[in-house]
């Protein structure tokens, strides 16, 4: 099928390309561009879970632990699925909470949502309802490193998510806090998880359990040298759990992440601060929201303010005070969102940081201040935010804090977010090491989807590394031993320029599909897109203006400095096919890119045998001779599922991988020739 | 035409569909050379060699009269050899072209040979024009990896190749340190490092958008770029420069001054048109080209190696020396032995210091060939026991020791001869091996060079910066190509090294 788009060019070999060769602008330097939009080569279809399914006639088939951001997906997604779900959570008035920044998307993250709610998930339909600032981050710098963000308003949020839930047809929402799995033997010599035990003494059976647990296990919250169990102010830590997970034999790591102080947005002087404002035209999450009704919330603005030096001086002077430099905390925090403790040290030279603040909804007093994570005691909290321009007069809500808490190494795990060793348990969201609701969301759905897969026994639901973020995110997941919490970037995505926000229901509408996680109504709406799409390059292609080198207008809009809207301006004919601005960018992404994602797609064809072939569960790598000692150790531990996975393991270099395939096919020749 | 893929999908290297190329010929100076293209595409190939304009391509191919063929015929017949001449521009030879289709082939893959004289520029311009054609230069190994995929061979016989492949790769890593000025490989990574940096800047403004941090101004990227892309033009011009003349095996003299180093050279490159001084040194380095059996050998001559706190003359030279010796495939450790206090090797005098310093400088993965030299000098003449004391052998560790006298000549035949032999046994292939590695850096550095230009024509036309560091990162694969690393982890690693990133 996509065989004579690589037909030998005259008088150059055809299986090749040499760099010089390649169309380095792509667009510009085409001759011409085809009328036909980029295509995608799913994964199989027919990927197997790890293990063999469980009996059914279980109280429920998919029970998930925990009503954050992966156990709402985990839930929804396994109820689309035609699963019998149960969501057990602390406080029913706790679903959907934010519990650090309340705001959905951005960089890498914008991305996750659109796939997410491509799929059918809820978050992008609950951001719509809740938002009350929406922005476009990074249109400067491209296509593919382009994505949405919005701000929520807290409560709302929490709201529309529990709403949403208990609507759900499928879903029961039980309350309680999980205290024990529970384990039985799977009658071929493993231990299974059946269900848990409840604080209260019941005991609820599935066929499969998901933990999303977020920060919960064995949590300890810092402020200063105070301690409290816990993993959210005001919410009890899960530790029976962690001693289960321990028991399974299973690797667990301790991992730290922080929240910046709440103040009350009256002590606040709002008009010194720079306004930040939301995009003039708001574009919401999801398809499927109605854009007569969107934005559904009154929008606000947010606020620029800056740290000086005297904030510095005063964090210097006390930061032996915080427990992360004290000694007191063993997790490690992330890099990419350090504390402001963090900042100071180690960028020594910055003589200001910039800071955030965004208020936490439309009738709350609380105001979030994005950028100023901290774990110092509170006097010396309130001695700094004082010191920041505008913050003079500043009261604190709620003061700063980090948490520690333990989660379990995901290498542990099968790309379908099922353990690799224990039948019956699924893990997705922090409890894998990753952090963000986006990330969360991701892991939920595909818990969700693949529990309620694996019990009706159907094939599982991945996805590769060049289909969506979800599968690069997995794919990660499942060879990493994080030292600090995993967040998506979009430099991870090696096939970046494929897999833009603009084109989530593109890539992934036929899968979700296939799998059922999309109803009759979105796959519609999908084909009405796509017809969209494919009726504008049809127009573009089939109008030559005079005095342009004879050149059509899609010819045209391949070139950078064209946009669909010069092209609407100038000709009548494309300003009345009156394209939704959302359709506009996918049709100038899919024109301008097409030479690089055709690069691109030549690359995931190049590596597609080694990403298909599969590394069974129970392979010895310690019998592959002449791995060297780095390879074999890492290989050993992080037991890559594909000889793709293996590759991009660091310290796994071209001749281990070759190693590891011989010896692969060593042992299929051997039970084939056995059987 | 896509490729057959190796039985029943199973594939289990990158690019196994591309099709390859690189000299398989026997070490040394053999009389023939066999070029070997192997791969879904070795008809086109043999089409295109063909019908390649001879003026414009490094050469071509004119099939004898009785023969000729296209990319249909090869493809519709059996394993076939045509007579055939090359034109590489300067002259003409014969070439024998061997047409062995898959799956009955070596590789299992359509395979085309050419069979040539072994003249390395005239390899070296018909390798050129396959290359030139999209051809991939083989990655060490990987014919063998093909036909034990393809099943034409079997598990040990491919582990036991494999093993070779990674002793290949060591000296091959030391052949790529060994050319004149320096090592490639350092090149390399010195290039790669504000590549890698540029990269990160890009990638940093590309992630981190929001925080005032993640801004990097374009004049600050196109200015890295075009200092990366002026490394790389030098780069690609003095690999280009380079005499064409491969690479053939390469030893090292080294000893404490006086020992006789100098004469040795003299005499043992006597009637070589090739010696001269060693480019860029000030003082009496030395290098020249010495045909040993059918085997080539570049001798140098390293005054200074052992003086770590010479005057800054010295120390230059011991800049340009240091990459010879841990390049080389021999080191000959030259002691004058009548010099050497027999009785007591360790007494600790100045010549003894030199000796050690000039063994600590030495690899000692390399193999060592110490000359006994100035046996005239001894009491009694070169008549009387000559033999070093089992405490020098023991120090020096050779594999082998000759006794020379280089006024006289006296062991000068013996030392040609344990060269000989120290060189077919420890740098096999050496000269064949150097041919692909020198096509390989070439490219990859061309390569790198190529995506680099490409990136920023793109940049000053206009096109979005996520577009523009997807070309800058295959301008960074290209050239992790010729080391061997692949990194998106080290970026985020640089990038969350050197910014300070909020939100």
């Amino acid at each position: 099928m996509r065989a004579e788009r690589r037909a030998p060019r005259a008088n150059r070999v055809s299986s090749t390309v040499r760099p010089s060769d390649r169309p380095p602008n792509a667009g510009a330097s085409r001759s011409s561009v085809s009328t036909e939009s980029t295509h995608f080569d799913p994964a199989p279809l027919d990927a197997s879970h790890p293990h063999p399914a469980p009996a059914r006639g279980a109280q429920y088939d998919v029970l998930v632990v925990g009503g954050g951001h992966a156990g709402i997906e985990a839930a929804l997604a396994a109820a689309r699925l035609g699963a019998r779900a149960a969501l057990v959570t602390f406080r029913l008035d706790r679903i959907g909470e934010m519990s650090c920044n309340p705001a959905i998307g951005g960089l890498g993250k914008g991305q996750l949502a659109r796939e997410v709610d491509a799929l059918g998930g809820a978050m992008g339909t609950v951001i719509d309802r809740t938002g009350i600032q929406f922005r476009m981050l990074n249109t400067a710098k491209g296509y593919a490193v382009q994505a949405p963000r919005a701000q929520a308003d807290r409560h709302r949020y929490r709201e529309e998510a529990t709403a949403m839930v208990a609507a759900a047809d499928g879903v029961e929402i039980v309350a309680g806090g999980a205290e024990r799995l529970v384990l039985e033997d799977d009658g071929r010599g493993r231990t299974r998880v059946a269900g848990i035990v409840l604080g209260d003494g019941r005991t609820l059976r599935a066929g499969a359990t998901i933990l999303t647990t977020g920060t919960f296990l064995s949590a300890v919250m810092h402020t200063g040298d105070e301690r409290t169990a816990g993993g959210r102010v005001g919410e009890s830590a899960a530790t029976g759990i962690t001693a289960d997970l321990v028991a399974l034999g299973l690797v667990t790591g301790r991992l730290k992440t922080g929240t910046p102080p709440r103040l009350a947005s009256d002590s606040i002087d709002w008009e010194r601060l720079e306004e930040q404002h939301g995009d003039a035209l708001p574009q919401p999450f999801s398809l499927r929201t109605d854009r007569a009704a969107f934005p559904a919330l009154r929008q606000i603005a947010c606020h620029l303010a800056y740290t000086n030096e005297r904030t510095h001086d005063v964090i210097r002077a006390n930061i032996h005070r915080s427990p992360m430099y004290s000694g007191t905390i063993e997790g490690i925090g992330p890099r990419y969102c350090p504390s402001v403790e963090d900042k100071v040290v180690r960028f020594a030279d910055r003589d200001r940081h910039q800071l955030f603040l965004e208020p936490e909804g439309l009738e709350t007093d609380v105001v979030y201040v994005n950028g100023l994570s901290t774990s110092l005691p509170a006097e010396v909290q309130e001695e700094f935010v004082r010191s920041v321009e505008g913050l003079e007069r500043a009261r604190f809500e709620r003061h700063g804090y980090a948490v520690e808490y333990d989660f379990v190494q995901p290498f542990q795990l099968d790309p379908t977010l099922a353990l690799r060793d224990v039948p019956g348990l699924y893990l997705a969201g922090q409890i894998n090491g990753t952090s963000g609701y986006e990330e969360a969301a991701a892991q939920g759905l595909v818990a969700g989807a693949n529990a309620a897969l694996w019990t009706s026994e159907r094939p599982a639901f991945v996805l590769a590394r060049h289909e969506a973020y979800i599968g690069v995110l997995i794919d990660d997941l499942t060879v990493s031993n994080p030292v600090e919490p995993y967040r998506m970037f979009s430099s991870r995505a090696e096939y970046r320029l494929m897999l833009r926000h603009d084109n989530a229901d593109k890539r992934l509408g036929a899968k979700g599909a296939a799998f059922g996680l999309i109803d009759a109504d979105t796959q519609r709406l999908y084909a009405r897109r796509a017809s969209d799409v494919a009726a504008a390059r049809e127009l573009l292609a089939s109008i030559r203006r005079p005095g342009d080198g004879g050149r059509t207008l899609l010819e045209r809009l391949a070139r950078p400095d064209t946009t669909f809207a010069d092209l609407a301006a100038a000709d009548e004919r494309v300003a009345a096919l009156d394209l939704a601005p959302d359709l506009a960018v996918a049709v100038e992404a899919d024109v301008k890119y097409a030479g690089y994602v055709e690069r691109q797609q030549r690359d995931v064809e190049r590596l597609r045998g080694q990403e298909h072939t599969e590394i069974p569960n129970d392979f010895d790598f310690g019998s592959v001779t002449g791995l060297k000692t780095e390879a074999r150790e890492k290989l050993a531990l992080l037991r890559p599922r594909t000889l793709g996975a293996a590759g991009r393991i660091a310290g796994v270099n071209p001749p281990d991988v070759t190693l590891v395939a011989i010896h692969l096919d060593r042992a299929r020749r051997t039970r084939a020739s056995s059987t | 035409m896509d490729a057959p893929r190796a039985r029943d999908g199973f594939s289990f290297t990158e690019g196994s569909a591309d099709t390859i190329c690189a000299v398989a010929s026997p070490p040394g100076g053999a009389h023939r050379a066999v070029i070997r293209v192997s791969g879904p595409a070795a008809a086109d190939v043999a089409e295109l060699l063909r019908a390649v304009d001879g003026a414009a391509a490094a050469a071509s191919i004119v099939p004898s009269s009785n023969a000729s063929w296209s990319s249909a015929t090869l493809r519709a017949s059996d394993r076939h050899a045509f007579d055939a001449r090359l034109f590489d521009g300067c002259g003409e030879q014969p070439v024998l072209v061997l047409w062995m289709p898959g799956p009955a082939s070596y590789t299992g893959d359509d395979v085309l040979e050419l069979h040539l004289p072994g003249a390395p520029p005239l390899v070296e311009a018909a390798l050129e024009a396959v290359l030139a054609l999209g051809v991939r230069p083989a990655r060490a190994g990987e014919f063998t990896r093909r036909a034990f995929a393809s099943g034409r061979i079997d598990l040990a016989r491919a582990e036991g190749v494999l093993e070779l492949v990674e002793a290949r790769s060591e000296s091959e890593r030391r052949a790529a340190t060994s050319l004149l000025a320096g090592g490639l490989s350092e090149r390399v990574e010195r290039l790669r490092e504000p590549l890698e940096e540029l990269c990160s800047l890009c990638e940093a403004s590309l992630d981190f958008d929001e925080s005032e941090t993640g801004h990097v101004p374009a004049e600050l990227i196109e200015e890295r770029a075009e200092r990366v892309a002026r490394a790389l033009d030098e780069a690609v011009a003095w690999e280009r420069a380079r005499p064409v003349r491969v690479r053939s095996a390469s030893a090292v003299l080294v000893g404490p001054p006086n020992a006789g180093k100098s004469s040795l050279f003299n005499r043992l490159t006597s009637g070589s048109a090739l010696v001269g001084p060693l480019a860029g040194t000030t003082r009496d380095a030395l290098a020249a080209t010495l045909a040993l059996d059918g085997l080539e050998l570049d001798l140098y001559d390293l005054p200074g190696l052992h003086r770590a706190d010479g005057d800054p003359l010295d120390r230059a030279a011991q800049e340009l020396a240091w990459p010879l010796v841990e390049g080389a495939d021999l080191v000959l450790v030259v002691l004058a032995a009548d010099r050497v206090d027999q009785s007591n090797p360790s007494s600790g005098d100045a010549l003894d210091t030199e000796l050690e310093a000039v063994l600590e400088a030495t690899p000692a993965d390399v193999p060592r060939l110490l000359i006994w030299n100035r046996i005239d000098r001894l009491p009694g003449g070169d008549a009387g026991p000559v033999a070093p004391s089992p405490a020098i052998l023991e120090r020096v560790r050779p594999v082998e020791w000759v006794a020379t006298a280089a006024p006289t000549g006296v062991g000068l035949d013996a030392l040609r001869g344990a060269l000989g032999r120290m060189l077919a046994g420890g740098a096999e292939g050496a000269a064949s091996l150097s041919r692909e590695v020198a096509a390989r850096h070439l490219r990859g550095l061309d390569g790198a060079r190529t995506e680099l230009a490409a990136a920023r024509r793109a940049a000053s036309e206009g096109w979005p910066l996520d577009a523009v560091a997807s070309t800058l990162r295959s301008s960074l694969a290209a050239l992790d190509a010729l080391t061997g690393r692949s990194s998106p982890e080290d970026l985020l690693d640089r990038i969350f090294a050197r910014f300070c990133l909020g939100k």
